[in-house]
């Protein structure tokens, strides 16, 4: 999970410029709240606009869990330089970075992960 | 360890194959305070997302129902065998989850003091506040329809006994008499759901009383996925489909209830059933929040969905100003994620991201056949913009195997979202 650091420690800067937030007492210094930082990161939004449709595996449906990174990888810019195509994933992908696809195929990439 | 973190948090979400247990990992210790109001795709989408994320903070969820009835797919209520019963899910799962469920109306807010007040239940206070609360009807803003009115000439806008009653009428009518639509002025609850309805009702009335139409009047002049819809028109419905828009008088200016006919300028449109679909605002919860502006919408900065009008307030769903995003179940549903994301970051002292969000909605226009439209949008500098170069809808004159495949990407995507939001 290469890109968990870089993104645990950016959002913290944004912390000092924040006031207080209910009745909560954030600390730089609790463990915790980098914690949130890496689960509500980047790719975790991305992938949220991919669990509206993508879950358990259906006859029209893929489960995203069945790619490796390096698949889905292809698949999304396939989709997403395929100027003829017409499917809704041809149509999503292409309002995506390349970047952003990377983030997403690494999301998904279930090797070496329990399920 | 992060990783399998942030996984397990999609996972419990249903996104996953192993989606229905949630391992309760401590992601953070917040004790924040918050609630959530409306039990809808974003309400409950939004309780389930948090509870997740902050399992040492109190969510509660207010609804005034106890079981919810979605209105995606309810136009096959309207004009197939689909049961009612196929649309209506309850929160146990949430309960499962951690969430306090509370079942009674929120009749008001204050913004200042943060406080919740509930019919027949303990008041609430709140650190931060999820609004999800839909649409309302602005009744009599369509001279002649007011809730008396809708008993008679059904909105079925809001799913539920509406659509009972309205499916009733047409169980009930006389094979050779039309029924009639009218349909506002945008925004209003799903763009194309109108024209999925009267796809729909066509094909009822084509099955089932051959010898009725349906004419749609039409306050506007062009719709949702408009080119698609008059295509499978033409195909199937030549004969009970009928559209009338703004240009061709088809605007309703007037509803007589009792005498059942709708008047636009120049004529006045007499059948034993008639649809209106009334012009809308936001819930009325909303209202009361302060959150609401003159439109009769709300305001929002979409990087967490916070309310531009009162601090410490975030609105999601149909009840927002979201263009170009649309008054969907799946943009609310990922409105929810989205804006539950920034406020596990808020309340543990970090800011919300940007980020890149997306809607696709799929409209029948036979009980086999579906049409699709797409859309991506940035919510970066205060505004929802949609990515240039994507989006978009089906193509037309398509092979009838697209039409099928859509209709089955439909199905799936509507098991996938309530099971991801309620299951």
């Amino acid at each position: 999970m290469p890109k968990t650091s870089l993104l645990v420690v950016a959002p913290l800067f944004g912390f000092l410029s924040l006031a207080g937030c209910g009745d909560t007492s954030p600390s730089l210094d609790d463990p915790a709240n980098n914690t949130i930082g890496a689960a509500t990161d980047r790719a975790t939004a991305l992938a949220m606009a991919c669990s509206g449709c993508h879950a358990a595996q259906s006859d029209a449906v893929v489960s995203l869990d069945e790619y490796g990174a390096d698949a889905l990888r292809d698949a999304l810019r396939r989709y997403k330089t395929e100027s003829d195509g017409t499917t809704v994933m041809h149509r999503l992908a292409r309002g995506y970075s390349d970047e952003d696809v990377d983030l997403l195929a690494t999301y998904f990439d279930t090797e070496g992960v329990e399920p | 360890m992060i990783g399998l973190d942030r996984r397990s948090l999609l996972k419990g979400l249903g996104l996953g194959a192993a989606a229905l247990t949630l391992p309760f990992q401590a992601f953070a210790r917040s004790k924040a305070n918050i609630v959530v109001i409306g039990g809808g795709f974003g309400g409950a989408s939004a309780a389930r997302t948090l509870a997740t994320l902050l399992p040492s903070a109190s969510v509660t969820l207010v609804d005034a129902n106890p079981v919810y009835t979605a209105c995606p797919f309810s136009n096959l209520v309207l004009g197939t065998d689909r049961p009612l019963s196929a649309q209506q899910f309850g929160y146990d799962s949430l309960q499962r989850l951690g969430v306090t469920v509370v079942t009674a109306l929120a009749t008001d807010i204050d913004p200042v003091a943060q406080t919740v007040t509930l019919q027949g239940a303990e008041d609430l206070t709140y650190d931060r506040l999820i609004l999800s609360p839909g649409i309302d009807m602005r009744w009599n803003a369509l001279e002649g329809y007011d809730e008396a009115a809708a008993e008679l000439l059904p909105h079925a806008w809001k799913a539920g006994p509406q659509t009972t009653l309205l499916r009733q009428q047409l169980d009930a009518l006389e094979d050779g008499d039309n029924v009639i639509m009218s349909v506002p002025t945008a925004p209003f609850r799903c763009p194309p759901g109108p024209y999925e309805r009267a796809s729909l009702i066509a094909h009822y009335l084509k099955t089932r009383k051959p010898r009725s139409k349906l004419i749609v009047l039409d306050a506007k002049d062009s719709f949702s996925k408009m080119a698609l819809f008059q295509e499978a028109w033409s195909e199937h419905y030549p004969d009970h489909l009928e559209w009338r828009g703004a240009s061709d008088d088809g605007t309703v200016a007037r509803v007589d209830a009792v005498g059942r006919a709708l008047e636009t300028d120049f004529e006045t449109f007499y059948a034993p059933v008639i649809n209106v679909i009334p012009p809308q605002k936001t819930g009325f919860i909303a209202d009361r929040a302060g959150v609401s502006d003159a439109t009769g919408w709300c305001p929002i900065d979409p990087l967490a969905f916070e309310s531009t009008l009162q601090d410490n307030i975030h609105v999601i769903g149909d009840a927002t100003i979201a263009a170009p995003m649309p008054k969907s179940a799946f943009s609310a549903n990922l409105q929810a994620k989205i804006c539950a994301l920034g406020v596990a970051r808020l309340v543990s002292g970090l800011s919300p991201e940007p980020t890149v969000l997306a809607n696709t909605c799929y409209s029948f226009t036979t009980p086999d056949e579906a049409i699709s439209i797409a859309g991506v949008y940035s919510n970066e500098n205060n505004a929802l913009k949609s990515i240039s170069g994507a989006g978009g809808v089906s193509p037309l004159a398509a092979d009838k195997t697209i039409r099928a495949q859509e209709a089955a990407q439909a199905r799936s995507w509507f098991e996938t979202i309530t099971s991801g939001a309620f299951g």
